[in-house]
């Protein structure tokens, strides 16, 4: 089965009369376990899609099916902040971690959303995972640039989603730091998870098992 | 996670909070203010003793407080007239009446050695002492029967102090009122607490009653008339027959029977009264703290735009969303409050050293208090918290 599907996914956005389609027909399927690359250059909707593949925006019009079954605007608003907790990761080009909270508490954040059980024990596991064992009780101004989308990776990892979602992960990062952010990645992909990418470098992409390209919201 | 964020803007915390701090501790001082008053006002009413009914110069509607602890008011020193010894003598015949006191005023000074004391001086009759039962010796004797033709003071302390410097035992001693030499018989206790109107006792000077009419021209002068009913009698029994007697020789009913329990409640009204005004008055400052809060809430939405849409993004709720940012106002109202609650037991405590009034912050004041801060941070977070929920997540995380 599927684990993701578009179908004729449009994103058009309304500027009073002017109309901005940030997504035009775009039918896409990622099956789980995949890892995915998305590229494409700036403003061709890359970060549109990633948003609505991660249930945070909605589509125009087309259908979105996760794991089979539809996701539609009917959806409430508890049941896609519920599948947000469980099967999406969100890494983003700009870490977006909280300032002055510590690596540890930025990684507990979701799982007091998702009510989960041993809550320290997990954030800790998965920021183990991403090497910032020692890092625990630092604030995003005591870490560095990798370390800090590391955090952030961790934060993605701890309600053990299925899919990740990383917006050019490594884009505000010098390209050793990003390598270590890719080999990470490419780790959780061999784990079974399934990873969509979008990076504008096409050497990280190489690294994919698929590369999706996209031209001013169409695929090309 | 609230309270850090409270934390982090300490400065412009503070000042938000400056509203809800301002009223919460203006509005728990004065209930304390008012605690305090009320136990003073009980516990002079109970200085009474019990089964007491007091006649007042003058139609008094219930309610307005004239208690008998003014004595010394100027206003009511006007209508001094109206009540006459016989009166004493006609309501000492009622049945069940045990005992009964002209209470006369006689303005003026004693005098010794150059020294002046101004006190209360009242003229009283023996009898006083069933029914005010305050008034309690430290050396010698109370007024008798057989001094009523005698120039025989018992002194407050106040007096002892002015005139006598540290003397403690000023028994024998002359003084002097106007031209005439009054010996002094008797010392009264300095009240045991200090209370706001027992300090009347300290102030108060007692004169037999025959002789202080010698002083106001021969006019007598009463102003009240204390009676004291006989315990195996009721009072509420008692008052009508007083007042059908009174209405014998003052058909105009320009007198007013209370008793004990209509004074408590008089003077309770007022302290309630006072109580109520000022806290209508610092309800406004609530408003106003409320609406600073309202304020830095819409401002913090705003500026935590892009932590809002993280927050989505990893799986919150719009409804958590909501309690989070209701409960961080919440938060910084009742920290406020607590802070107000501080300035209270300050301003309370001020109060105390200055004044004879023993303020008290009720625990009922601060869960009133810690009530009124959580209505406040709901009330005037609600808008910003729903603000907050209602933010796209997506137009949140592309914030910058
Ligand atoms: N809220 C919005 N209102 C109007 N237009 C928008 C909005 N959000 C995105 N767009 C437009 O949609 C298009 C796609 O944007 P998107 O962010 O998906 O591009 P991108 O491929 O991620 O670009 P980049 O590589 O710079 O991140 C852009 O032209 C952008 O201006
Ligand atoms: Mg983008």
């Amino acid at each position: 089965m599927n684990l993701i599907k578009l179908q004729n996914v449009s994103k058009i956005y309304q500027h009073g009369k002017l109309e901005m389609v940030a997504l035009k027909d775009i039918t896409i399927t990622v099956q789980k376990g995949q890892f995915l690359a998305i590229m494409g250059p700036s403003g061709s909707g890359k970060s549109t899609l990633m948003h609505i593949i991660g249930l945070l925006d909605r589509p125009t019009s087309g259908s979105y099916f996760l794991e089979g079954k539809e996701i539609s605007l009917r959806t409430s608003d508890k049941v896609l902040a519920r599948l947000r907790q469980e099967k999406f990761g969100f890494v983003f080009q700009t870490f977006n971690l909280l300032p002055r909270l510590r690596a540890l508490d930025q990684v507990i954040l979701p799982t007091i959303y998702a009510r989960a059980k041993n809550r320290w024990q997990k954030a800790e596991k998965v920021l183990e995972k991403v090497g910032l064992k020692e890092r625990i009780n630092h604030c995003p101004s005591e870490l560095s640039g990798g370390e800090q989308q590391r955090v952030a990776i961790a934060r993605a990892l701890v309600n053990s989603p299925e899919i990740i979602l990383a917006d050019e992960p490594t884009g505000n990062l010098d390209s050793k730091s990003g390598e270590e952010i890719l080999k990470i990645l490419i780790e959780l992909n061999k784990e079974g998870k399934t990873v969509i990418l979008v990076t504008h470098d096409p050497n990280l992409a190489n690294q994919a098992e698929r590369i999706i390209k996209l031209k001013d919201g169409r695929i090309v | 996670m609230a309270l850090y964020s409270i934390w982090n803007n300490k400065a412009r915390s503070f000042l938000t909070m400056l509203g809800v701090i301002i009223g919460i501790a203006s509005v728990a001082t004065l209930m304390a203010i008012g605690e305090g008053l009320k136990q003073d006002v009980s516990k002079t009413v109970k200085d009474l003793g019990s089964n007491i009914v007091i006649v007042l110069s003058g139609d008094i509607p219930i309610g307005e407080g004239q208690g008998m602890t003014s004595m010394g008011n100027p206003a009511s020193l006007i209508s001094g007239d109206i009540l006459k010894y016989q009166d004493v003598e006609e309501i000492r015949k009622i049945e069940g009446v045990e005992a009964v006191s002209p209470m006369a005023m006689v303005p003026g000074s004693f005098k010794k050695d150059g020294k002046v004391s101004t006190p209360i001086i009242a003229g009283l009759e023996p009898s006083i002492r069933k029914i005010m039962t305050g008034f309690k010796l430290s050396r010698g004797r109370f007024i008798e029967d057989t001094d009523k033709d005698k120039n025989v003071v018992v002194v407050g302390d106040k007096v002892r102090k002015q005139l006598f410097d540290d003397r403690e035992d000023i028994l024998g001693e002359k003084i002097m009122f106007d031209k005439t030499e009054f010996e002094i018989i008797g010392q009264l206790s300095p009240p045991t607490s200090s209370s706001l109107f027992s300090s009347d006792f300290e102030t108060l000077s007692a004169i037999p009653f025959q002789q202080a009419k010698k002083f106001t021209q021969n006019q007598e002068k009463i102003l009240r008339i204390g009676i004291k009913v006989n315990d195996s009698y009721k009072v509420d029994d008692i008052v009508p027959k007083i007042k059908e007697n009174m209405l014998l020789r003052h058909p105009k009913e320009d007198f007013t029977v209370v008793t004990q329990e209509d004074l408590l409640g008089m003077l309770n009204t007022i302290v309630n009264l006072l109580t109520t005004a000022v806290a209508a008055i610092a309800s406004i400052s609530l408003i106003v703290g409320g609406i600073g809060i309202m304020n830095i809430m819409l401002v913090s939405v705003t500026e935590r735009t892009r932590e809002i849409g993280l927050r989505k993004a990893v799986g919150a709720t719009s409804g958590a969303i909501l309690w989070q940012f209701l409960i961080e106002a919440v938060a910084i109202s009742l920290l406020g409050g607590t802070i107000g609650i501080l300035f209270s037991f300050l301003g309370t405590s001020i109060v105390a050293a200055k004044t004879a009034i023993k303020p008290e912050v009720t625990l009922s004041a601060i869960l009133l208090a810690a009530g009124v801060c959580i209505g406040v941070g709901i009330i005037f977070g609600l808008a910003p918290a729903i603000r907050a929920a209602r933010k796209d997540p997506i137009e949140a995380l592309r914030y910058e």
